[in-house]
Protein backbone atom coordinates (compact mmCIF):
# COMPACT_ATOMS: atom_id res chain seq x y z
CA UNK A 1 0.00 0.00 0.00
CA UNK A 2 1.34 3.24 -0.56
CA UNK A 3 1.30 5.87 2.26
CA UNK A 4 1.13 9.95 1.71
CA UNK A 5 1.59 12.47 4.36
CA UNK A 6 -0.11 15.82 3.02
CA UNK A 7 1.75 19.02 3.88
CA UNK A 8 1.07 22.40 3.45
CA UNK A 9 3.34 24.68 0.48
CA UNK A 10 2.48 28.01 1.25
CA UNK A 11 -0.67 28.85 -0.21
CA UNK A 12 -0.87 25.18 -1.51
CA UNK A 13 -0.68 21.56 -0.51
CA UNK A 14 0.80 18.53 -1.79
CA UNK A 15 2.12 14.95 -0.81
CA UNK A 16 4.87 12.96 -0.08
CA UNK A 17 5.43 8.94 -0.02
CA UNK A 18 6.36 7.61 3.13
CA UNK A 19 9.01 5.09 3.15
CA UNK A 20 8.21 1.62 4.65
CA UNK A 21 9.73 1.01 8.13
CA UNK A 22 10.95 4.32 8.52
CA UNK A 23 9.48 6.48 11.55
CA UNK A 24 7.62 9.22 10.75
CA UNK A 25 9.53 12.47 11.14
CA UNK A 26 8.76 15.82 12.89
CA UNK A 27 8.50 17.72 9.55
CA UNK A 28 6.65 15.00 7.98
CA UNK A 29 3.85 15.04 11.26
CA UNK A 30 4.26 18.88 11.52
CA UNK A 31 3.58 19.50 8.05
CA UNK A 32 0.36 18.05 7.95
CA UNK A 33 -2.76 20.21 7.44
CA UNK A 34 -4.09 22.03 10.47
CA UNK A 35 -6.80 23.71 8.49
CA UNK A 36 -10.04 21.71 7.81
CA UNK A 37 -10.72 23.68 4.87
CA UNK A 38 -7.52 23.03 3.20
CA UNK A 39 -7.93 18.99 4.41
CA UNK A 40 -11.42 18.92 2.84
CA UNK A 41 -10.24 20.50 -0.44
CA UNK A 42 -7.75 17.23 -0.40
CA UNK A 43 -10.34 14.83 0.24
CA UNK A 44 -12.81 16.22 -2.19
CA UNK A 45 -10.02 15.62 -5.14
CA UNK A 46 -10.09 12.47 -3.71
CA UNK A 47 -13.46 11.44 -3.47
CA UNK A 48 -16.18 13.54 -4.62
CA UNK A 49 -16.90 13.41 -8.25
CA UNK A 50 -16.80 16.39 -10.51
CA UNK A 51 -19.58 15.15 -12.76
CA UNK A 52 -22.78 12.76 -12.92
CA UNK A 53 -20.26 10.26 -15.32
CA UNK A 54 -17.99 10.06 -12.30
CA UNK A 55 -18.29 8.48 -9.14
CA UNK A 56 -17.98 5.51 -6.83
CA UNK A 57 -15.08 3.59 -5.36
CA UNK A 58 -14.22 2.40 -2.05
CA UNK A 59 -12.87 4.66 0.93
CA UNK A 60 -12.43 4.55 4.72
CA UNK A 61 -12.09 7.80 6.88
CA UNK A 62 -10.04 6.81 10.37
CA UNK A 63 -8.62 8.80 13.20
CA UNK A 64 -5.29 7.50 15.25
CA UNK A 65 -3.04 9.57 17.53
CA UNK A 66 0.17 7.10 16.98
CA UNK A 67 1.26 6.35 13.35
CA UNK A 68 3.12 3.44 12.74
CA UNK A 69 6.46 3.34 11.42
CA UNK A 70 5.26 0.00 9.01
CA UNK A 71 2.01 2.05 8.15
CA UNK A 72 0.64 0.68 5.53
CA UNK A 73 2.58 -2.92 5.53
CA UNK A 74 0.24 -5.94 4.95
CA UNK A 75 0.82 -8.76 7.72
CA UNK A 76 -2.00 -11.89 7.57
CA UNK A 77 -4.28 -10.10 5.73
CA UNK A 78 -4.14 -6.74 7.36
CA UNK A 79 -2.43 -3.48 7.00
CA UNK A 80 -0.78 -1.62 10.54
CA UNK A 81 -1.94 1.71 11.11
CA UNK A 82 -1.02 2.74 14.29
CA UNK A 83 1.41 1.22 16.65
CA UNK A 84 1.98 2.07 20.28
CA UNK A 85 5.09 0.62 22.66
CA UNK A 86 4.82 0.78 26.63
CA UNK A 87 7.17 -1.50 28.48
CA UNK A 88 7.35 -4.53 27.39
CA UNK A 89 4.14 -4.35 25.41
CA UNK A 90 2.92 -3.31 21.99
CA UNK A 91 -0.29 -2.57 20.91
CA UNK A 92 -0.72 -2.21 17.18
CA UNK A 93 -4.30 -1.50 15.24
CA UNK A 94 -4.56 -3.15 11.63
CA UNK A 95 -7.32 -2.99 9.04
CA UNK A 96 -8.46 -5.61 7.45
CA UNK A 97 -9.16 -6.00 3.64
CA UNK A 98 -6.74 -4.82 1.05
CA UNK A 99 -5.71 -0.82 0.15
CA UNK A 100 -4.63 0.87 -2.60
CA UNK A 101 -3.60 3.91 -0.84
CA UNK A 102 -3.59 6.06 2.64
CA UNK A 103 -3.67 9.38 2.89
CA UNK A 104 -2.77 11.28 6.01
CA UNK A 105 -4.81 14.85 5.33
CA UNK A 106 -5.15 16.94 8.75
CA UNK A 107 -3.90 17.10 12.08
CA UNK A 108 -5.23 18.47 15.27
CA UNK A 109 -5.06 18.97 18.62
CA UNK A 110 -8.05 17.46 20.11
CA UNK A 111 -9.26 13.84 19.55
CA UNK A 112 -13.05 15.29 19.76
CA UNK A 113 -11.80 17.82 16.71
CA UNK A 114 -10.10 14.28 14.83
CA UNK A 115 -13.49 12.87 15.12
CA UNK A 116 -16.04 15.43 14.39
CA UNK A 117 -13.66 15.81 11.34
CA UNK A 118 -13.89 12.20 9.91
CA UNK A 119 -17.75 12.15 10.65
CA UNK A 120 -17.85 15.54 8.60
CA UNK A 121 -15.72 14.24 5.40
CA UNK A 122 -18.25 10.90 5.30
CA UNK A 123 -21.06 12.90 5.45
CA UNK A 124 -19.89 15.41 2.86
CA UNK A 125 -18.84 13.06 0.56
CA UNK A 126 -22.12 11.03 0.68
CA UNK A 127 -24.22 14.82 0.23
CA UNK A 128 -21.88 15.77 -2.51
CA UNK A 129 -21.99 12.39 -4.07
CA UNK A 130 -25.63 11.89 -4.33
CA UNK A 131 -25.83 15.41 -5.41
CA UNK A 132 -23.21 15.29 -7.65
CA UNK A 133 -23.97 11.00 -9.05
CA UNK A 134 -26.84 10.24 -8.17
CA UNK A 135 -26.06 6.78 -9.65
CA UNK A 136 -22.35 6.36 -8.31
CA UNK A 137 -21.51 3.47 -5.72
CA UNK A 138 -19.49 4.88 -3.25
CA UNK A 139 -18.83 2.89 -0.64
CA UNK A 140 -17.12 5.43 2.20
CA UNK A 141 -17.92 4.84 6.12
CA UNK A 142 -15.33 5.08 9.32
CA UNK A 143 -12.95 2.60 9.23
CA UNK A 144 -13.76 2.84 13.18
CA UNK A 145 -13.58 4.13 16.30
CA UNK A 146 -9.73 3.92 16.32
CA UNK A 147 -7.04 3.89 19.09
CA UNK A 148 -6.55 7.68 19.80
CA UNK A 149 -4.12 7.96 22.91
CA UNK A 150 -2.60 11.33 22.96
CA UNK A 151 -2.02 14.38 21.14
CA UNK A 152 -1.72 15.20 18.01
CA UNK A 153 -4.46 13.30 16.43
CA UNK A 154 -4.43 12.69 12.73
CA UNK A 155 -6.96 11.80 10.64
CA UNK A 156 -6.78 9.30 7.13
CA UNK A 157 -8.16 8.63 4.02
CA UNK A 158 -8.21 4.91 2.79
CA UNK A 159 -8.39 4.40 -0.78
CA UNK A 160 -9.43 1.04 -1.87
CA UNK A 161 -10.11 -0.31 -5.31
CA UNK A 162 -12.83 0.51 -7.92
CA UNK A 163 -12.13 4.16 -6.94
CA UNK A 164 -13.17 7.32 -9.23
CA UNK A 165 -11.03 6.81 -12.39
CA UNK A 166 -8.39 10.04 -12.73
CA UNK A 167 -8.81 10.85 -9.36
CA UNK A 168 -5.91 9.71 -7.88
CA UNK A 169 -3.98 10.17 -11.11
CA UNK A 170 -4.37 14.04 -11.19
CA UNK A 171 -2.66 13.93 -7.47
CA UNK A 172 -0.39 11.19 -8.84
CA UNK A 173 1.42 13.75 -11.72
CA UNK A 174 3.15 15.73 -8.44
CA UNK A 175 1.35 18.84 -9.50
CA UNK A 176 0.27 20.29 -5.86
CA UNK A 177 -3.37 20.86 -5.41
CA UNK A 178 -4.56 24.84 -5.05
CA UNK A 179 -6.26 25.27 -1.54
CA UNK A 180 -8.33 27.91 -3.37
CA UNK A 181 -11.30 27.49 -0.64
CA UNK A 182 -12.83 30.23 0.97
CA UNK B 1 18.17 -12.79 23.66
CA UNK B 2 17.20 -16.34 24.71
CA UNK B 3 20.09 -18.69 26.04
CA UNK B 4 20.09 -21.67 23.76
CA UNK B 5 20.20 -25.52 25.20
CA UNK B 6 20.90 -28.08 22.55
CA UNK B 7 19.72 -31.64 23.78
CA UNK B 8 22.29 -34.43 23.37
CA UNK B 9 22.03 -38.11 24.51
CA UNK B 10 24.98 -38.72 26.88
CA UNK B 11 24.93 -42.38 26.92
CA UNK B 12 22.33 -45.24 28.39
CA UNK B 13 19.17 -43.25 28.33
CA UNK B 14 20.83 -40.26 30.48
CA UNK B 15 19.74 -36.53 28.28
CA UNK B 16 21.82 -33.09 28.71
CA UNK B 17 21.10 -29.55 27.80
CA UNK B 18 24.53 -29.15 27.18
CA UNK B 19 25.28 -30.25 23.58
CA UNK B 20 26.57 -28.93 20.58
CA UNK B 21 24.14 -28.50 17.38
CA UNK B 22 26.03 -31.52 15.40
CA UNK B 23 24.66 -33.58 18.20
CA UNK B 24 20.97 -32.87 18.71
CA UNK B 25 19.31 -35.73 19.39
CA UNK B 26 17.73 -37.71 16.28
CA UNK B 27 15.32 -40.12 18.25
CA UNK B 28 12.05 -38.92 17.47
CA UNK B 29 11.49 -40.70 21.18
CA UNK B 30 14.18 -39.21 23.07
CA UNK B 31 13.13 -35.76 21.68
CA UNK B 32 9.21 -36.38 23.06
CA UNK B 33 10.84 -37.18 26.14
CA UNK B 34 12.75 -34.17 26.21
CA UNK B 35 9.99 -31.97 25.02
CA UNK B 36 7.68 -33.33 27.63
CA UNK B 37 9.89 -32.67 30.41
CA UNK B 38 10.45 -28.88 29.45
CA UNK B 39 6.68 -28.45 28.63
CA UNK B 40 6.30 -29.93 31.82
CA UNK B 41 8.65 -27.76 33.65
CA UNK B 42 7.57 -25.00 31.74
CA UNK B 43 4.18 -25.53 33.37
CA UNK B 44 5.17 -25.69 36.89
CA UNK B 45 7.06 -22.65 36.49
CA UNK B 46 4.33 -20.60 34.53
CA UNK B 47 5.68 -20.07 31.79
CA UNK B 48 4.37 -19.89 28.22
CA UNK B 49 6.22 -22.27 25.22
CA UNK B 50 6.12 -22.41 21.66
CA UNK B 51 7.33 -25.23 19.66
CA UNK B 52 9.34 -24.07 16.16
CA UNK B 53 11.36 -25.56 13.06
CA UNK B 54 14.28 -23.56 11.89
CA UNK B 55 17.76 -24.32 10.39
CA UNK B 56 20.27 -22.13 12.10
CA UNK B 57 18.94 -22.43 15.79
CA UNK B 58 21.31 -19.52 16.67
CA UNK B 59 19.51 -16.96 13.79
CA UNK B 60 16.29 -18.05 14.82
CA UNK B 61 16.80 -17.27 19.08
CA UNK B 62 17.69 -13.69 17.49
CA UNK B 63 14.60 -13.57 15.58
CA UNK B 64 12.61 -14.28 18.18
CA UNK B 65 14.12 -11.94 20.97
CA UNK B 66 12.64 -9.35 18.84
CA UNK B 67 9.56 -11.27 17.96
CA UNK B 68 6.06 -10.16 19.16
CA UNK B 69 3.55 -12.70 20.70
CA UNK B 70 -0.16 -11.66 20.60
CA UNK B 71 -1.89 -11.18 24.04
CA UNK B 72 -4.99 -9.92 22.99
CA UNK B 73 -7.12 -8.93 19.94
CA UNK B 74 -10.14 -6.66 19.72
CA UNK B 75 -12.21 -5.93 16.70
CA UNK B 76 -13.47 -2.25 15.99
CA UNK B 77 -15.36 -1.71 13.06
CA UNK B 78 -12.95 -3.12 10.16
CA UNK B 79 -10.30 -1.96 12.50
CA UNK B 80 -8.52 -4.50 14.61
CA UNK B 81 -6.72 -3.40 17.89
CA UNK B 82 -3.93 -6.31 19.24
CA UNK B 83 -1.78 -5.91 22.18
CA UNK B 84 1.71 -7.60 21.92
CA UNK B 85 4.38 -8.95 24.65
CA UNK B 86 7.69 -8.56 23.51
CA UNK B 87 11.42 -9.64 24.48
CA UNK B 88 9.04 -13.19 26.23
CA UNK B 89 11.42 -15.99 25.30
CA UNK B 90 14.15 -16.64 27.69
CA UNK B 91 15.27 -19.93 26.48
CA UNK B 92 15.72 -21.84 23.17
CA UNK B 93 15.78 -25.87 23.81
CA UNK B 94 16.52 -27.78 20.66
CA UNK B 95 15.12 -30.91 21.00
CA UNK B 96 15.84 -32.72 17.38
CA UNK B 97 17.77 -32.62 14.27
CA UNK B 98 17.10 -34.23 11.18
CA UNK B 99 17.35 -34.03 7.21
CA UNK B 100 14.03 -34.19 6.54
CA UNK B 101 12.03 -31.41 6.26
CA UNK B 102 8.63 -33.25 6.03
CA UNK B 103 10.16 -35.15 9.13
CA UNK B 104 11.01 -32.16 11.28
CA UNK B 105 7.51 -30.68 10.52
CA UNK B 106 6.18 -33.54 11.67
CA UNK B 107 7.29 -33.67 14.73
CA UNK B 108 6.65 -30.16 15.20
CA UNK B 109 3.06 -30.91 14.61
CA UNK B 110 2.79 -33.55 16.93
CA UNK B 111 4.71 -31.93 19.70
CA UNK B 112 2.41 -28.84 19.37
CA UNK B 113 -0.24 -31.46 20.19
CA UNK B 114 0.94 -32.89 23.11
CA UNK B 115 1.94 -29.63 24.52
CA UNK B 116 -1.57 -28.44 24.04
CA UNK B 117 -2.18 -31.03 26.45
CA UNK B 118 0.41 -30.04 29.12
CA UNK B 119 0.63 -26.10 29.25
CA UNK B 120 0.54 -23.14 27.72
CA UNK B 121 1.40 -23.87 24.32
CA UNK B 122 1.52 -20.50 22.33
CA UNK B 123 1.53 -22.08 18.73
CA UNK B 124 -1.80 -20.99 16.60
CA UNK B 125 -3.66 -21.44 13.50
CA UNK B 126 -2.07 -18.01 12.23
CA UNK B 127 1.84 -19.51 12.51
CA UNK B 128 3.17 -19.00 9.15
CA UNK B 129 5.93 -21.42 8.82
CA UNK B 130 8.84 -20.36 6.40
CA UNK B 131 10.07 -23.02 3.60
CA UNK B 132 12.84 -24.86 4.81
CA UNK B 133 16.05 -24.53 2.17
CA UNK B 134 19.51 -27.01 3.13
CA UNK B 135 19.49 -29.51 6.01
CA UNK B 136 19.73 -30.32 8.77
CA UNK B 137 16.87 -28.68 10.53
CA UNK B 138 15.94 -28.29 14.12
CA UNK B 139 13.04 -28.62 16.17
CA UNK B 140 13.07 -26.36 18.93
CA UNK B 141 11.22 -25.40 22.08
CA UNK B 142 11.25 -21.49 23.20
CA UNK B 143 10.34 -20.91 27.15
CA UNK B 144 9.25 -17.43 28.35
CA UNK B 145 7.59 -15.74 31.16
CA UNK B 146 4.17 -14.48 29.51
CA UNK B 147 1.37 -12.52 30.96
CA UNK B 148 -1.53 -13.90 31.23
CA UNK B 149 -4.69 -13.06 28.45
CA UNK B 150 -6.60 -11.15 30.68
CA UNK B 151 -3.88 -9.35 32.19
CA UNK B 152 -2.73 -8.09 28.75
CA UNK B 153 -2.25 -4.56 29.65
CA UNK B 154 -5.37 -1.32 29.05
CA UNK B 155 -6.86 -2.16 26.25
CA UNK B 156 -7.10 0.61 23.07
CA UNK B 157 -9.14 4.08 24.71
CA UNK B 158 -12.03 4.46 22.54
CA UNK B 159 -13.03 8.13 21.53
CA UNK B 160 -16.29 9.27 23.74
CA UNK B 161 -18.32 10.21 21.13
CA UNK B 162 -18.82 13.89 20.32
CA UNK B 163 -21.12 15.84 22.49
CA UNK B 164 -22.66 19.43 21.36
CA UNK B 165 -21.10 20.77 23.92
CA UNK B 166 -17.49 19.84 22.54
CA UNK B 167 -18.49 20.79 19.22
CA UNK B 168 -19.09 24.49 20.22
CA UNK B 169 -15.83 24.67 21.96
CA UNK B 170 -14.10 23.95 18.77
Amino acid sequence: MQVYAWRTLGSDVGRQLKRPHQPWSLAELDGLPTDRAVARRIFDEMVIPRSAGEGGGQFRVGVCSDPSPSIGVYHEGMAELSRHAFGDRVNITWIRGFWESLHVIYRAAVVQDAHAFARELVERARSETTRVAPKARLDIKSAGEGAARAAPFFVYLLVGRGRRAGAVGRLNAGEPVHSGVA
Amino acid sequence: MPVVRYWTARGGRSLSPLGEPSRVLTSLRDSERVFRSVATWAGLNGLAFRVGVCEDPTFRAEEASASLVELSRVSDGELVHVTYARKVWSYMHVVHRTSSAANAESLMRGLVSIGRGIGRCENNRRDITEPLRAPPYFVYVLTGKLPPKNEAGPRPEKAAPTSLLSLAEL
